[in-house]
Formats: C-alpha cells, sequence, structure tokens
C-alpha cells in the first residue's frame, strides 16, 4: 500500500496515455490527408492543372 | 501489481513503455524509500512529497521516449530526485516541468499522508542507528526494546547467558544514545 495512492494513480494515468508529439503527427497526418481528399474531389482546374504540368515535367525529365 | 512481484526494476521500466500498470508497480516499490530519504534531507513532508512526484515523472517521461534505460534503475531514480533536490534548493521552487510534459494533475498531498512521510523520517533515522550496531547488539535492541522480551527469553533463543543480553543491550543502547547526541 502506498502513502501518496493519488500520485500513483496520476503516473499510471500519464503512463497510459498516448505521448503529445504521436498524438499531433497523427492529428496533423489526417488534416493534410483530409486537405488533399478534398481538393481531389473539388478538382479545381488550377489543382488539375498542377497535377498535370508536374506530370508532364516528370515525363520529360524521365525521357 | 502481484504479477510484477518477480519482475526487476529494469524489467519494470521496459514494460512500463507498453504496459501502465508496470510503472505503477515501480512506484509501489520504491516510493518509501525515496520519501523517507527526501524528507530526511529536506525536513518538510510537503516538499519531500513534491519532489518525489517530479522524480518518478522525469523516469517515466524518459520512458515513454524510448530513451536508454540504466542497469541498475533505483540508483537512477535517487539520482533524479538529488538533482531536484539540488535545483529546489538553488531556485526555491520544486521543479514540475516533467510532470506538466505528461499532463499530470497537480496533486494535493493530505495532512494524514504528509504525517505518514513524517514517520518514515524517523524510521529511517532508526534503521540507519540501528545498522550502526554490531549484529549481535542489533538483534538484542530490537528483541528487547522493540518486541518487548525479557532478557531470559532473548539469552534462550540466542543461546547465551542473561548477563551477555544484559551486555548486548546496554552498550547498543549507549551507542545509539551517542550516535543520537551526534546527530543533533
Amino acid at each position: 500500500m502506498t502513502i501518496l495512492k493519488e500520485l500513483q494513480d496520476e503516473l499510471v494515468a500519464a503512463a497510459g496515455r498516448p505521448r503529445l508529439r504521436s498524438r499531433i503527427s497523427a492529428r496533423f497526418f489526417t488534416v493534410v490527408v483530409a486537405a488533399v481528399l478534398a481538393l481531389l474531389i473539388a478538382a479545381p482546374p488550377s489543382v488539375a492543372g498542377l497535377f498535370a504540368s508536374t506530370g508532364s515535367v516528370t515525363t520529360q525529365i524521365a525521357r | 501489481m502481484e504479477r510484477f512481484r518477480k519482475v526487476d526494476d529494469r524489467g519494470l521500466l521496459d514494460a512500463a513503455r507498453t504496459e501502465a500498470a508496470a510503472f505503477g508497480a515501480f512506484y509501489a516499490r520504491h516510493e518509501r524509500r525515496l520519501l523517507a530519504y527526501l524528507v530526511r534531507r529536506t525536513g518538510s513532508s510537503e516538499l519531500a512529497a513534491d519532489l518525489c512526484a517530479e522524480s518518478f515523472a522525469v523516469v517515466l517521461d524518459v520512458c515513454r521516449r524510448r530513451g536508454p534505460l540504466p542497469d541498475v534503475p533505483v540508483a537512477w531514480l535517487f539520482g533524479v530526485a538529488n538533482h531536484k533536490l539540488a535545483d529546489s534548493a538553488r531556485s526555491r521552487q520544486v521543479d514540475d516541468r516533467a510532470r506538466r510534459r505528461l499532463q499530470m494533475r497537480a496533486v494535493e498531498f493530505t495532512r494524514g499522508q504528509l504525517s505518514e512521510i513524517e514517520v518514515l523520517a524517523d524510521l529511517d533515522q532508526a534503521a540507519c542507528l540501528l545498522a550502526g550496531l554490531s549484529t549481535e547488539q542489533r538483534e538484542a535492541v530490537l528483541a528487547h526494546v522493540v518486541e518487548d522480551r525479557d532478557y531470559a527469553e532473548i539469552a534462550d533463543h540466542l543461546r547465551c547467558s542473561e548477563s551477555v543480553v544484559r551486555k548486548r543491550v546496554s552498550r547498543g543502547l549507549a551507542a545509539l544514545r551517542v550516535r543520537l547526541q551526534e546527530g543533533q
């Protein structure tokens, strides 16, 4: 039996929590994926053009 | 907690990276010794509790970052506590960075808990004093003073004469008295 039981409980709870950095990167990843999906779904001409031009440049470099 | 009984400290900290309860077992194993040490060094049970919380939080933080673990985690824990103790003496406040990093709530210590920590200091001091006696004197003093057994019974148990037991008890108590006076 510990003297500072509340402290022990807090430490155990902290040990079980996911790390802040991994939570931030998970959230960041979700936001980026959502943004890219939104752009692709909406597919405004500028975005489509950007992809097309990038593709053509890559193709030319490859040649 | 029972299943961690046979796991050594290093194993507990390793396990704590994936299983939170393992850190609870590590805490339970070393709480009293660390608190006793800190309250003796600081003279304040509140300060000792605060330093104890931050020291364990630092150890947990390193475990969670998957940093290298020392071979003797208890020595590391006491080293961290010493470091925090020196910092607090310099800045006149206990650092709480590790606890904030871990998003731990501030724990309020009750009067009962603080007095229990004060008792630890006395027990720790008594244990240190007793450790300084020879084995024969320590056995005799513990049997007569703590267990309240009479000289004849102790003599029978230790297989020596009653006068030898009396001599050991009186010399042991005299040595304790001298050490107590030296410590004051």
